[in-house]
């Protein structure tokens, strides 16, 4: 045996680093708990999106209709018309690697095509073969490739593994907008059916009946009710929102996340408890149990069916004959709203530019889309001293706030919320620069991708945002995240449970909820998690 | 001389080989950021592991139960390790580094290393390190598990619920004499 054991220069001499091939010889691996479930038939063929079909990425054939690669070219032919900017994005890059270490996704797993720069070149390398003299003549050695269908899986495993969150292109000194190229990268895989579940059934289901879950007038509703029941519970005070009101003067829509799942719940509850407190100082809101649905898994899919789903709020919007609409806490139906709304669907002038009917401010930044975040309606409300409030009743809450990726760097919304917490609650904590604003760190779940199977992906992808929020629980004591988004609302709390167990996550109007003192309430002793407030811990 | 003194007066330098080879273990694009940038929370996973290197030499040349203290250090690089693409060998296997990495450092200076009882001593740490490892591995693994099932469970537990399909137990007063179902 001793004999077999190799001398100390040769284990020395052992070169521990594995061999590595050029990334255009790495074919992509697709393996449970990295990928999402791919998208079924019946979904796809509901909104008319072409090929769908039964197939499973982990099989080796995909069952492509036998024309892809014409599809897949034609279709990039027809955007690259059509989209200026992705005729730029191609062009323009010189692969400065300034992005390259931006993005969650490379930071958490060392995948370089996880680095925004390469995940572009998957799609970049085949439009160089396809447009420029230099790709057709001498090919790899300048970066082009043919599209083949292990080029096709790849795009498909890569652009999966992006949530469109746009940290990457805040560092692009040429304004790369890196999402954007994940969008339309997107686009092509679903003229071939290659869409995954998490987002093709939510989008069927938003169009069939309003919101992702597929939940129907009657059962949403329902959930409101109880809603209701759980405000009297710990409040005393009885809300009694409205649903498809004619004749009501604001629309208001928000994820159905926050009808639906916890912690949101308590997020929707705070919007229930800010209604009625300002019913008597003159809102006039309604719920719309068909708009039942924020979010809009169509900008996860293609430019069209956002456009379809988004036309939704404001059909609804019309035939109720409300001014203007209000929007809660959603993070990419800002993104859509503002950004893409009002080319697409607008200008909404069948509505009114929003003007609070409280403190009479008129919301000129939404004069066009005609919708405005529920944290900019009550910031205002705080800023012009109208609401009481008891700050101490969030008092069990150290929080750091977590920008949600497209209300920070889509929308801009940077202050509302910070100034919101910072009213309603003693003890607040930033997380490090770098970390939050437009520099924010996703969730890691983002654009569909918070599906339960490729939950370590998830957890790789949004080790970053943990790491931020483990230092200030470290340092600060910080036991709540709060944020103004339902998939953060979703995705934040397992990803707490695994780097920072002992971090909740809140929305910002469960604590505006908590703290609003209603006329005629009872002695509050519980916040709306039924948790005892600060003092009342042995009553 | 001591090997434990050799390996104290050069821990700095074992420290950077062994942590320039746990971080080989990634492709060169990442080996460039988890080695080179400082800022903890632009580089989070080259910070942790790099830190937890540097405890688990600490203790492997201190005093106490190596095998039992290495868990907490090795519970934030675990976790990190546990949900990218490594297989559990390769996830664990950087813990068994650290024997090349002293080989190669103190090996000139010390013939016939592996026949001294001090070799063997730092061994068998290595060797409780690397299984403590394999604890803390798979428990990383087990809770990630976990959180996956509870997702699944409380969403469809609490959708039911919400639609008042279930009653459940703790609507039932603690109280015997209350309401009970017999």
């Amino acid at each position: 045996m001793a004999d077999e054991v190799p001398k100390v220069e040769e284990m020395a001499a052992i070169n521990h680093t594995p061999p590595k091939t050029g990334w255009m010889d790495t074919p992509a691996v697709i393996r449970p708990g990295m990928y999402c479930y791919s998208a079924k038939a019946k979904p796809l063929n509901i909104v008319g999106m072409p090929n769908g079909r039964d197939w499973d990425p982990i099989e080796e054939d995909w069952h492509l209709p036998e024309n892809w690669m014409e599809i897949v070219l034609e279709g990039l032919h027809d955007r690259l018309h059509r989209f200026r900017s992705l005729q730029l994005f191609m062009d323009v890059c010189v692969r400065c690697g300034a992005c390259a270490d931006k993005c969650h996704f490379f930071i958490g797993s060392g995948d370089p095509k996880n680095m925004p720069v390469l995940r572009a070149e998957l799609l970049r390398s085949v439009y160089r073969k396809e447009y420029t003299l230099a790709g057709k003549l001498l090919g790899k050695m300048v970066g082009a490739r043919k599209l083949d269908e292990r080029v096709l899986k790849e795009w498909w495993t890569y652009f999966f593994q992006c949530t469109e969150c746009r940290r990457c292109s805040v560092f692009c000194p040429y304004g790369i907008d890196t999402a954007e190229i994940t969008i339309i990268g997107r686009e092509l895989l679903n003229l071939l059916g290659l869409n995954i579940d998490w987002i093709a059934t939510p989008v069927s289901n938003c169009y069939r009946t309003g919101n992702h879950l597929g939940i129907q007038p009657h059962a949403f509703k329902d959930m409101i009710d109880f809603f209701v029941d759980e405000v009297e519970d710990v409040t005393g005070v009885r809300v009694n929102p409205s649903f498809n009101r004619k004749g009501a003067e604001i629309l208001f829509i928000t994820p159905s996340g926050d009808v639906f799942a916890d912690p949101g719940t308590y997020t929707a509850m705070g919007y229930l408890i800010l209604f009625h407190y300002l019913e008597s100082m003159g809102l006039d809101i309604t719920w719309s149990t068909y708009a039942s649905e924020g979010g809009n898994f169509g900008f996860f899919t293609s430019h069209e069916m956002m456009k379809r789903l988004n036309a939704k709020m404001y059909m609804e919007a019309k035939r109720l004959g409300v001014k203007y609409i209000i929007g809660g806490e959603c993070g990419h139906m800002w993104r859509v709203i503002h950004q893409y709304m009002d080319t697409m669907n607008g200008p909404a002038d069948h509505l009114e530019v929003p003007k609070s009917p409280i403190t009479g401010t008129v919301f000129q930044n939404a004069a066009s889309t005609k919708m405005i975040h529920i944290t900019e309606f009550t910031a205002d409300l705080l800023r012009h001293n109208k609401l009481k409030f008891d700050k101490t009743r969030n008092d069990n809450y150290n929080l750091t706030f977590h920008d949600s990726c497209n209300p920070s760097r889509g929308m801009g919304l940077l202050e509302e919320p910070r100034y919101i917490i910072k009213e309603m609650c003693n003890h607040f904590y930033e997380m490090p620069e770098g970390t939050i604003r437009e520099q924010t760190f996703c969730c890691g779940s983002g654009s569909g991708l918070n599906a339960g199977e490729d939950l370590e992906l998830r957890f790789r992808g949004g080790m970053p945002r943990a790491n931020a929020v483990k230092h200030v629980h470290e340092k600060h004591g910080v036991n709540t995240v709060a944020c103004v988004c339902a998939i953060d609302r979703a995705a934040l709390p397992p990803l707490m449970d695994y780097w920072v167990p002992g971090v909740q996550v809140a929305g910002v109007h469960e604590l505006v909820g908590n703290a609003l003192i209603l006329d005629g309430e009872k002695e509050r002793t519980e916040d709306l998690r039924f948790e005892p407030l600060a003092g009342m811990e042995e009553e | 001389m001591d090997l434990f003194d050799i390996i104290e007066k050069r821990q700095g330098r074992i420290l950077d080989k062994w942590q320039d080879r746990v971080l080989s273990t990634y492709s060169p694009d990442a080996y460039r950021l988890f080695k080179h940038k400082n800022d903890p929370f632009a580089n989070p996973v080259g910070s942790t592991l790099k830190k937890g290197l540097e405890g688990l030499l600490d203790l492997l040349l201190g005093e106490g139960d190596v095998r039992e203290k290495a868990v907490d250090l090795l519970e934030d690089s675990m976790k990190v390790r546990a949900v990218q693409d490594f297989s559990p060998s390769n996830a664990v296997g950087f813990l068994f580094e650290l024997k090349g990495v002293i080989r190669e450092q103190v090996g000139k200076d010390l013939p016939n290393l592996e026949e001294r009882p001090d070799w063997s001593a730092l061994d068998s740490k290595i060797d409780a390190m690397a299984l403590a490892g394999f604890d803390v591995f798979m428990e990383c693994r087990e809770r990630l598990n976990r959180i996956r099932v509870n997702e699944v469970r409380n969403l469809s537990y609490k959708a039911m619920k919400r639609a008042n399909l279930v009653c459940d137990l703790s609507e039932i007063p603690d109280d015997p004499d209350g309401e009970t179902v017999n």
